[in-house]
């Protein structure tokens, strides 16, 4: 028993000591220009304290200038993680569209989307990521107005259990689903919840306290009891459970 | 009246006989000239002069220059008399040499060694290396000069030797200026960078982050 308990301390400590070394190694502060730039700074102190002020002076520049490097390079870094950030939010839309049958009810719509789209994608394989995000965004602004189809056609998709007339669930309890994994972003997205997982941060503030790391979003569990607040004031009770 | 005139001549003669017989008997000082201690004082004033060593022994050199101005005063009338004074002149602008060449070295190497210490504020063996070492090779030589008694070469070299500390002092500031500024601008460069940094790692740690 002692030495089970013991097993799980030292994992436990390897398992934080790998995700703390993952997290560190995906830092932008590990930028190679940037830690140069370091090193550079730590010289030109070391010149200044002997004296070799020439030297000092030739390494505060070069800081300086890998400084800015490594700016630039993690603001063009940003930038892509902004604009593929982007693109899935317009991809996730462009996917809400085709799976409501937006091509047929909202054409026009759907058209300059779709166009959008691919101009979100060729600007971002150019690398010109505000281009792509304006785009993506011209996306997501467009798909806004297409509602969800009321019918849950083809998919599997989750149907409100009636729990009253014609009121919303209060609470949600996440499944676990191989194909597409439940979400904040997700669940928010269901219609039921609130049709729109823009709206996924209402959810994470009311479920803070029952994740495993409350500052984590992405980890939700399975078996997990959601409480969805209301987020227009829109009457909810009850808990939701798919359709068998 | 031929007479007369004839009377007159023969009291004028025996007037100048006896005016000649008693003239005082002029006195010549046989005793050869202190050309030698008079050549030595007056070499020894002038290497004082020019030196300036008056200054550092006061003292010394007024007595000198009171025996000399005595001496002077009979020299060639009582040559005996002017090179006992002459004598006594010499020992007091030796006297006046050593003291003021000690004084006057020692004054340089304080100046030397305060110029010294303002160029090690400034790091200036590193950061002027040629100035500071041109400074070194001078005040070895005035050290050994003085250890020789070569004065005069040392307060040269001692001076130099401040003068080039004083250089290494002022190129080394200068220098030390501009590294500091060139520091300060990277420090914050460094610094802004790092802030910029963060908080895009903050943005991007966010699930479904980013504002354009």
């Amino acid at each position: 028993m002692r030495h089970a308990h013991k097993t799980w301390l030292i994992l436990g400590a390897l398992l934080v000591l790998g995700t703390v070394t993952a997290f560190g190694q995906n830092s932008l502060t590990d930028n190679p220009n940037y830690r140069k730039a370091l090193d550079m700074q730590r010289m030109a102190q070391q010149s200044y304290d002997s004296g070799d002020y020439q030297k000092a002076t030739e390494y505060s520049k070069q800081a300086e200038e890998l400084s800015r490097i490594a700016l630039s390079e993690s603001e063009i870094q940003r930038m892509r993680w902004m604009a593929n950030s982007y693109k899935n939010r317009a991809a996730e839309r462009i996917a809400f569209g085709e799976k409501n049958h937006a091509a047929t009810r909202y054409p026009d719509i759907w058209t300059q989307a779709k166009a959008s789209y691919a101009v979100a994608q060729q600007t971002f394989d150019a690398k010109a990521y505000q281009a792509s995000v304006d785009a993506s965004t011209k996306v997501i602004d467009l798909m806004a107005g297409v509602e969800p189809e009321q019918k849950a056609a083809a998919a599997p998709a989750p149907v409100a259990k009636p729990v009253a007339s014609k009121a919303l669930p209060a609470v949600y309890e996440v499944r676990l689903i191989e194909s597409a994994r439940d979400c904040f972003w997700r669940i928010a997205e269901y219609p039921f919840v609130y049709g729109d997982p823009w709206k996924w941060r209402l959810l994470y503030e009311a479920n803070k306290d029952k994740l495993p790391d409350p500052s984590n979003p992405d980890l939700v569990l399975p078996g997990m009891l959601i409480t969805i607040p209301s987020a227009s004031g829109e009457v909810r009770q009850g808990t939701w459970a798919p359709t068998p | 009246m031929r007479s007369n005139k004839l009377l007159l001549l023969c009291a004028m003669v025996a007037m100048l006989a006896i005016s000649c017989a008693t003239a005082p008997p002029v006195v010549v000082d046989t005793s050869p000239k202190p050309e030698a201690e008079m050549a030595k004082a007056t070499e020894q004033r002038a290497y004082i002069k020019e030196n300036g060593l008056d200054t550092y022994a006061p003292d010394s050199f007024k007595t000198a220059e009171d025996y000399f101005a005595a001496a002077n005063k009979v020299y060639g009338t009582d040559n005996v008399k002017s090179k006992e004074l002459l004598d006594l002149a010499l020992p007091q602008y030796e006297q006046t040499v050593t003291t003021g060449f000690t004084k006057k070295v020692a004054e340089k190497k304080a100046v030397a060694d305060t110029s010294k210490s303002k160029a090690d504020e400034q790091k200036a063996k590193v950061a002027a290396k040629d100035s500071y070492a041109a400074a070194d090779t001078a005040y070895a030589k005035a050290v050994a000069d003085a250890a020789a008694g070569q004065y005069a070469s040392s307060v040269a070299s001692y001076q130099e030797a401040a003068m080039k500390y004083e250089e290494a002092a002022t190129i080394a500031a200068a220098a030390r200026v501009q590294a500091q500024a060139a520091l300060d601008s990277a420090n914050a460069s460094l610094q802004s960078t790092a802030d910029r940094l963060k908080a895009i790692d903050t943005e991007m740690a966010a699930p479904q982050g980013g504002t354009p």
